[in-house]
């Protein structure tokens, strides 16, 4: 299958090709610029370590943390690992996991196919051995207790643990050190052999490429058979919250804070959803919002707030955050701009001036070949394209911003998240 | 396209285009440069934390956040850095392309003169600024000075360089110090604001996909009449080697330790050893393939992160790591190690090989991202050096393995800092 993606207005346009395989692939050529940024991912992330094939019966759990333990080694392999071959083609080579994928990807400016080579092949390569597992457990324990002095993890996962009772979000992605010591080999090909196979995978390349040749190196690294569909176990989940309120001390100097609303979710991502809730929470509290200025005229808030739509199969959050002196404060002065708006009604000229920031900051990152890759494979894994955002916001009506805003953002379904500087001694 | 036209519009004040279509924004920067001095780092660095909050006829925060929204959301961002032993202060602006917009509306240009009215009209009356916006200001800087310690990575680095250059200008913080920002007067801030347009030498920066001429003609008719000029002439103190090694330990409460090695280097901007000082630090602890992650991390698994940065305005070189208190001395000894094979030229010619490979690839990248252009034109404004990127992937490629081990014997170790977590009572 191959289809072009266009949009007029922004003189873009992308190939989507679906090969023998199933294998998902989304090329972005122009040859403006110099480097390719290139991503090879799964639809497979921390969430997914309860799971089974379409035949099986059974759900199978695994321990938590084994998504990023598999992306670390995967690196390996019985010669050289593929660092070491990136580092002979000069590409900057790098992986993620986060809760819903894996992804693997470069950067480079010379060398593209040899490159593309290695990443075609090293993720379609895995060797685990019960030393090498070992080895990495030492690795990655370092990694946790790096991310435990990290306040704004911190105060994101005490958050994610105030909300959900059951959820598999709730768990640091990377696992605890002691989770992570109950993975083997054997169960990291069996999560290998489940999750990577080319029908659950995308390939997504944004820069100086050329198609045709692109698509002759992927056909070349096919290993892969079409695999059978994964189901992921997701727990029923209360409406309700765990606490209302969550807190704890560290050495930083002022108070963070994250406060959440839960919401319902389905196992499907609703984008036009998280498009109305990015426009809602813009409007509400944005840099241009009566409420962020009030709050830093006062005093309480010295930078702007950072919101998030936090968003994937089994959860839906809308977080707002930030640093202030007082938190409970702030807690209370969003919930009440929330709720009189809710009553009120929001203007014509606030959405309008929403909607404006966001289709300007949408555009504006287009230019980048790292967001054109990316956004192209977040969009695939949601079953959207790269320009639905754009033409999804320039649709929404004042009436979707204010029915959102009716079931939306509710006090009762939400939880503040502290980390508080120590008491002095 | 992407190639620097700089020129000059008044004594010590140049505009720089650098112009590329590809891109879907622009940013237009303005940084005020002068020596980084304990005396006036304060006054300098809350400027740009006042300008930020209104001026020209932006009665207020939200006034002005209001016409940023109504620009595509536009962003104006304050940045205080360090130069060498110079101090940079800036506000910039990025927004959409004129080309993408709504209607056709030029919102660079827009943008731009927005800009330019909160630099050159500020709120000052009867020889002062505003008290409530200059005591926000102080509240926001406040802040951000205390901030420091919430990153114990940075933090740690910032530690080993305040013990290291104790008495050089290089250990001032940039953004100055709490008691004495506190003290700063309404008026003592447009003392300060006159002091730097009179002293400061300012560049221009006018970076991505915009129309050269209006842009041009707004700030040649605006910037150009800055005066009176008496400028401050910049320079760099480098101290050529190491006296005896100073140890410094500091404990809080954390569960990672940091180890971070400061070592003087008689190789600064201008010094023919500059290229090939690129080269050795790509191979000894720059890159993933590098010896310290090949080592330190990869084969004896001491730490999360070791790597290597060099300040060349400085002549410092600077190895930092997350390690286990335990592990410190065993890290230790071995950063020091590496750094002695690299002086005993005990690498390969492979080694050599991928290290250029790879700094010729992200040379190659640079004009495929604003920010990169930008920081790469300043860097060479800055040393008064015009390079193209790819001129410089040019110069790595000549560099020889007897220039690496020179620089690599350049170095010597000045100050050890190590944090760790607080001892059980």
């Amino acid at each position: 299958m191959r289809e072009q993606i266009r949009n007029e207005k922004l003189g873009m346009e992308y190939l989507r090709l679906v090969d023998e395989t199933g294998l998902t692939v989304l090329l972005y050529p122009d040859s403006r610029y110099r480097s390719v940024y290139a991503l090879y991912g799964a639809k497979y992330g921390s969430q997914d370590y309860r799971f089974r094939l379409e035949s099986e019966k059974e759900f199978t759990e695994v321990p938590a943390g084994i998504a990023h333990f598999l992306e670390h080694k995967l690196f390996e392999s019985e010669e050289q690992d593929a660092f070491e071959r990136f580092g002979k083609t000069g590409a900057s080579a790098n992986a993620y996991t986060s809760f819903d994928k894996t992804c693997y990807l470069f950067s480079a400016s010379d060398n593209i196919d040899e490159s593309l080579d290695i990443l075609l092949d090293f993720v379609t390569s895995p060797y685990f051995t019960a030393e090498t597992v070992q080895k990495e457990q030492g690795i990655i324990g370092q990694e946790i207790t790096m991310y435990d002095d990290n306040p704004g993890w911190q105060v994101f996962f005490r958050l994610l643990g105030g909300l959900y009772h059951n959820l598999p979000v709730k768990t640091d992605i990377a696992g605890t050190k002691e989770s992570i010591s109950h993975i083997t080999d054997k169960l990291l090909y069996r999560c290998y052999n489940t999750f990577y196979n080319p029908g659950n995978m995308v390939l997504s390349i944004a820069g100086n490429i050329d198609p045709a040749r692109v698509m002759e190196l992927v056909k070349k690294n096919a290993k892969g058979r079409r695999g059978q569909k994964v189901i992921s176990y997701v727990p029923p989940e209360p409406r309700e919250v765990v606490e209302r309120r969550v807190s704890a001390r560290f050495p930083v100097s002022n108070n963070l804070f994250q406060l959440g609303f839960k919401e319902p979710a389905g196992e499907e991502v609703d984008i036009r959803r998280e498009i109305t809730a990015g426009l809602v929470m813009e409007l509400l509290f944005g840099e241009g919002s009566a409420l962020y200025c009030r709050l830093h005229d006062q005093g309480l808030l010295s930078q702007p707030f950072e919101t998030e739509v936090f968003s994937g199969r089994g959860y839906f959050t809308e977080i707002i955050g930030g640093e202030t002196k007082d938190p409970d404060a702030v807690q209370r002065a969003i919930l009440e701009e929330t709720a009189r708006l809710r009553k009120e009604g929001i203007s014509a000229v606030d959405f309008d001036r929403a909607r404006r920031v966001l289709y300007g900051q949408s555009v504006a990152q287009l230019g980048s070949m790292e967001a054109v890759a990316t956004n192209m494979l977040q969009m695939e894994f949601v079953g959207g394209g790269l320009f639905d955002g754009i033409s999804i916001l320039s649709a929404l009506t004042v009436e979707d911003a204010q029915a959102y805003l009716a079931d939306h953002l509710l006090e009762q379904f939400s939880c503040l998240s502290v980390i508080e500087p120590l008491k002095e001694e | 396209m992407s190639q620097l036209i700089r020129k000059q519009i008044g004594k010590d004040i140049h505009i720089n285009f650098i112009r590329d279509d590809k891109f879907k924004f622009a940013r237009a920067s303005v940084l005020f440069l002068v020596p980084l001095k304990k005396q006036t780092a304060s006054g300098f660095a809350l400027l740009p934390h006042i300008l930020r909050l209104g001026g020209g006829e932006y009665e207020d925060l939200r006034a002005l956040n209001l016409r940023l929204d109504e620009l595509y959301g536009a962003s104006l961002d304050t940045d205080v850095k360090r130069f060498g032993e110079t101090q940079v202060l800036s506000l910039s602006v990025s927004t959409l392309s004129d080309r993408f917009t709504l209607n056709g509306d030029a919102a660079f240009t827009d943008a731009a003169e927005l800009l330019i009215s909160l630099i050159l009209d500020p709120h000052i009356e009867n020889g002062a600024f505003p008290e409530r916006q200059v005591e926000t200001a102080k509240a926001n800087l406040i802040e951000q000075i205390e901030a420091e310690i919430n990153d114990k990575r940075s933090y740690a680095v910032k530690q080993l360089i305040g013990a290291m250059c104790k008495d050089e200008n290089y250990s001032v913080n940039k953004l100055g110090e709490p008691e004495t920002v506190r003290a700063l007067t309404p008026a003592d801030a447009a003392a300060c604001y006159y002091g730097l347009l009179k002293c400061a030498h300012i560049e221009i920066m006018l970076c991505g996909n915009f129309e050269q001429e209006p842009a041009a003609r707004l700030f040649e008719k605006t910037f150009g009449g800055v005066k009176p000029r008496d400028t401050a002439p910049l320079s760099d103190h480098v101290k050529l080697s190491a006296d005896t090694v100073r140890r410094v330990n500091e404990q809080l409460d954390v569960k990672q330790g940091k180890l971070c090695l400061g070592f003087r280097s008689t190789v600064s901007s201008g010094h023919n050893l500059g290229d090939a000082m690129r080269v050795m630090l790509a191979m000894y602890g720059a890159l993933p393939t590098s010896k310290l992650f090949m080592n330190v991390r990869e084969k004896l698994s001491l730490c999360y992160y070791c790597a290597s940065r060099y300040d060349r305005q400085k002549g410092i070189v600077i190895v930092d790591s997350g390690v286990e208190r335990e592990n410190a001395h065993r890290a230790e000894q071995e950063i020091l190690k590496q750094l002695e094979d690299m002086k005993n030229g005990a690498f390969t010619a492979e080694e050599l090989k991928d290290a250029k490979t790879a700094l010729k690839n992200a040379f190659y990248g640079v004009p495929d991202s604003i920010s990169r252009l930008e920081n790469w034109y300043f860097g060479c404004i800055y040393d008064g050096e015009q390079t193209s990127p790819s001129d410089m992937a040019d110069r790595i490629e000549a560099v020889t393995a007897e220039q690496v081990v020179q620089a690599a014997r350049s170095l010597s170790l000045d100050t050890v800092y190590l944090l760790s977590g607080k001892e059980e009572q």
